[in-house]
C-alpha cells in the first residue's frame, strides 16, 4: 500500500472538471485508489463518489493506492495532484 | 403594474413579453415494470441516446462558445457512465422490478439531493447537472420533446430553473433576458448567460400567469416589472437607448482625457466566461490576475495566456501571479508561462502577495533564474515589464522601495480597502461605498502613486470604480497610467473620462 497527502490549491476544489479529469486519470491505473478527506472516503475512479466528498480549496486529502503497480502509480498521481489540483 | 425582486447575475435591461418556461415532468405514476429484461434494455438504449445527444451538445458548444463551457456536457456524459449512478438504476429495475423511468427519476433525486445539502456552493450546483442528465433520460424514455420557444418575437424567459443544456439549445436571438427562481451566480447556466451577454436575474418568484404579459427586466435594479406603467417603461427604454448610444459613440475608441492624453482601460477578466468573451471586450488591453481558469501547469497557463493574446484587438495583456507562493516551482511555472507568451505580443507580469522586501528579493531572483533557464533552453521571450500588485497596507507603506525595483505598480482597490478598513465588500459593492474611503484609502493610494511616479515606474489602478469625475480627475492629476475594470464598465468609464 502506498499513500500520500496533499492540500488542495485549486480555487474551486475537486469539482466538476477537475474531478472528471482526476477520475479519467485514475481509471487507467491498475491500483485501487481511495481518497480520504474530512473523515470520508471515496473511490477515486468514480465521479459521483469523488464529487460527494465535496473537497474544497485548502482541504487536506489523503490518497491511498493498492495494487501491483502501486509505487509507480502513486508517484505519477502525486505529480498529477501537484500540477493540476 | 407589479414589481418582483431578484438577484443580479448578468447586468442589462430587457423590455418585452414574458414566456413562462414550464418543465414537463414525465409521467412516472406507474412505478412497476412488467418485464425486467425489457426495462433494462430500455434504460441502456436511453443511455446510449443521451450520451449521443450530450456529445453533439459538446461539439456545438465547443464551436460556438468554448471548450470550458462545453466541458459541462462532457461531465454530464461521465455522470451517465458513473458506476454508482448505474448501479442504483439497475438495482431498482432488477431487484425491485421498477420501470426504467421510475428507477432513473428516483436515482436522480437521490444523488442530486445529496449535493443540494452541501455547504460549498460549487458542489451544490452539481445537483443541477444530475437532474439535467436524469431529465434527459426521462424524456428519451417517454419519447417526449421539451417545450419549444416560439419562433416570432424574442422573449423574456421566466422559469423555475434553467439547466445549462436547456439554455444552450435556445437560439440567442430569441431571448431578451432570463429570470429564474432557483439557480446561482456560480452555476453553469449563469456562466453561459454571461458568455451570451444575456441579462439574467435569479431568486425571483415566478408565476405561471406571467405568460404572455408585457414586462421590464431590470437586472441592475434587481427587479422585474410586470405590466409596467409608462414611467417605468420610459426609464427602461431610456437605459436601453443609453447603452446603445454608449456602444455607438465609445466602442472601438481609445480612452482619452479632454486634454487628449491617453488613459488606457484594461478589461479585467473576472471569471471563466470572461475568457471566452475576451475577444469582444472593449478595453485597450486585458488583465488576467488570478489562476482559477486553468489547472496550474505551465502548459495550461501558457495556453490560456496565448488564447487571450490571440483574440483580436489586444494591444496589451497584463498577467498577475501569486507572488506569495510557498513553492518556488509554482512561482516559476507562472513566470515561465508569461515570459514564453511575451514572444507573441505586448505583455507584462505582476505579482501580488509581495509585502516585504525579502519576498520582493525572492520574486526578483526567481524571475532572473527563469529568464536564464529559458535562454539556456533557447526558448524565445521578450524582456517584459514586471511589477508588484499591492493589496495590503504593508506593501503600500514600502511602495517607494517596491517601485524602485520594478517597472510598474498596480493597486487592487477592493482588497486594499478591505485590508485597511477591516471590512468585507461583496461583489456588488464599490470600494467607495465604504465609509472612510476618503481620506484613508485615498491617502495611501496617492502615496503609492506618488512613490511610483518618482521611481519612474507605471501606476495602474485595478478595481471597480464609479463614474465619479472628481475621483478620476484626482487620479489623473496624480499621474495614473491605466485602470483595470470589469469589461461592463469600460464604455461608461471611457465616456466619463472623455467628458471630464
Amino acid at each position: 500500500m502506498e499513500s500520500f497527502t496533499y492540500t488542495i490549491k485549486c480555487e474551486i476544489g475537486i469539482h466538476a472538471r477537475p474531478a472528471a479529469m482526476l477520475v479519467k486519470q485514475t481509471q487507467s491505473y491498475t491500483s485501487e485508489v481511495i481518497l480520504s478527506a474530512q473523515g470520508k472516503r471515496a473511490n477515486a475512479k468514480k465521479l459521483l463518489a469523488v464529487l460527494k466528498l465535496g473537497v474544497s480549496k485548502e482541504v487536506k486529502v489523503t490518497v491511498t493506492l493498492e495494487g501491483p503497480d502501486e509505487a509507480k502509480e502513486a508517484q505519477i498521481l502525486e505529480q498529477y495532484f501537484q500540477k493540476n489540483l | 403594474m407589479e414589481k418582483y425582486e431578484g438577484k443580479l447575475v448578468v447586468p442589462g435591461v430587457a423590455a418585452g413579453t414574458v414566456f413562462v418556461y414550464l418543465k414537463q415532468k414525465p409521467d412516472i405514476r406507474q412505478q412497476d415494470g412488467q418485464d425486467k429484461a425489457e426495462e433494462m434494455r430500455r434504460f441502456q438504449n436511453a443511455k446510449v441516446r443521451a450520451v449521443e445527444q450530450l456529445n453533439l451538445l459538446y461539439e456545438k458548444v465547443s464551436e460556438e462558445i468554448d471548450q470550458d463551457t462545453a466541458a459541462i456536457f462532457e461531465v454530464q456524459a461521465m455522470i451517465l457512465e458513473d458506476e454508482d449512478y448505474n448501479d442504483a438504476v439497475i438495482q431498482l429495475i432488477q431487484e425491485q422490478g421498477k420501470r426504467a423511468e421510475y428507477a432513473v427519476a428516483l436515482t436522480g433525486d437521490m444523488f442530486s439531493g445529496f449535493f443540494t445539502g452541501m455547504k460549498d456552493e460549487y458542489f451544490r450546483t452539481k445537483s443541477i447537472d444530475i437532474m439535467d442528465v436524469t431529465e434527459r433520460l426521462e424524456h428519451i424514455l417517454n419519447g417526449k420533446e421539451k417545450q419549444q420557444i416560439p419562433e416570432n418575437e424574442p422573449v423574456i424567459l421566466a422559469a423555475e430553473d434553467m439547466a445549462p443544456s436547456e439554455l444552450i439549445q435556445i437560439e440567442r436571438e430569441k431571448l431578451l433576458g432570463l429570470v429564474t427562481r432557483f439557480g446561482s451566480a456560480n452555476s453553469h447556466t449563469a456562466m453561459i448567460a454571461r458568455v451570451l451577454e444575456l441579462p439574467m436575474m435569479i431568486q425571483t418568484k415566478i408565476k405561471k400567469n406571467w405568460h404572455g404579459e408585457e414586462a421590464i427586466l431590470d437586472c441592475e435594479e434587481e427587479c422585474l416589472y410586470l405590466r409596467p406603467d409608462d414611467e417605468v417603461k420610459e426609464m427602461a427604454l431610456k437605459k436601453i437607448r443609453e447603452s446603445q448610444k454608449l456602444i455607438r459613440t465609445m466602442k472601438g475608441k481609445a480612452t482619452l482625457t479632454p486634454e487628449g492624453k491617453p488613459l488606457p482601460l484594461y478589461s479585467w477578466i473576472q471569471d471563466k466566461a470572461d475568457i471566452s468573451r475576451a475577444g469582444r471586450f472593449e478595453g485597450e488591453g486585458v488583465a488576467l490576475f488570478r489562476n482559477w481558469y486553468a489547472p496550474f501547469t505551465e502548459a495550461c497557463l501558457y495556453e490560456a495566456y496565448k488564447n487571450l493574446m490571440g483574440t483580436r484587438a489586444w494591444r496589451k495583456l497584463i498577467i498577475g501571479g501569486d507572488g506569495g507562493e510557498e513553492s518556488k516551482e509554482r512561482l516559476k511555472i507562472q513566470m515561465k508561462a508569461a515570459l514564453k507568451v511575451s514572444a507573441y505580443g505586448a505583455c507584462s507580469l505582476g505579482f501580488y502577495h509581495v509585502a516585504t522586501i525579502s519576498r520582493l528579493d525572492v520574486v526578483k531572483g526567481l524571475i532572473k533564474e527563469t529568464k536564464e533557464e529559458l535562454e539556456s533552453e533557447r526558448i524565445p521571450f521578450k524582456d517584459i515589464p514586471t511589477g508588484i500588485l499591492i493589496e495590503t497596507a504593508g506593501a503600500g507603506m514600502i511602495s517607494d522601495i517596491l517601485a524602485d525595483n520594478v517597472d510598474f505598480i498596480g493597486v487592487f482597490l477592493k482588497e486594499l480597502t478591505e485590508n485597511m478598513l477591516a471590512v468585507h465588500l461583496t461583489d456588488q459593492e464599490y470600494p467607495e461605498d465604504t465609509e472612510g474611503f476618503y481620506p484613508s484609502v485615498m491617502r495611501l493610494l496617492m502615496l503609492i502613486c506618488d512613490d511610483t511616479k518618482k521611481a519612474g515606474a507605471t501606476f495602474i489602478l485595478c478595481g471597480k470604480i464609479r463614474r465619479d469625475g472628481t475621483l478620476i480627475r484626482e487620479l489623473i492629476t496624480a499621474g495614473i497610467d491605466g485602470i483595470c475594470v470589469p469589461d461592463s464598465q469600460i464604455l461608461s468609464l471611457r465616456e466619463c473620462i472623455s467628458m471630464l
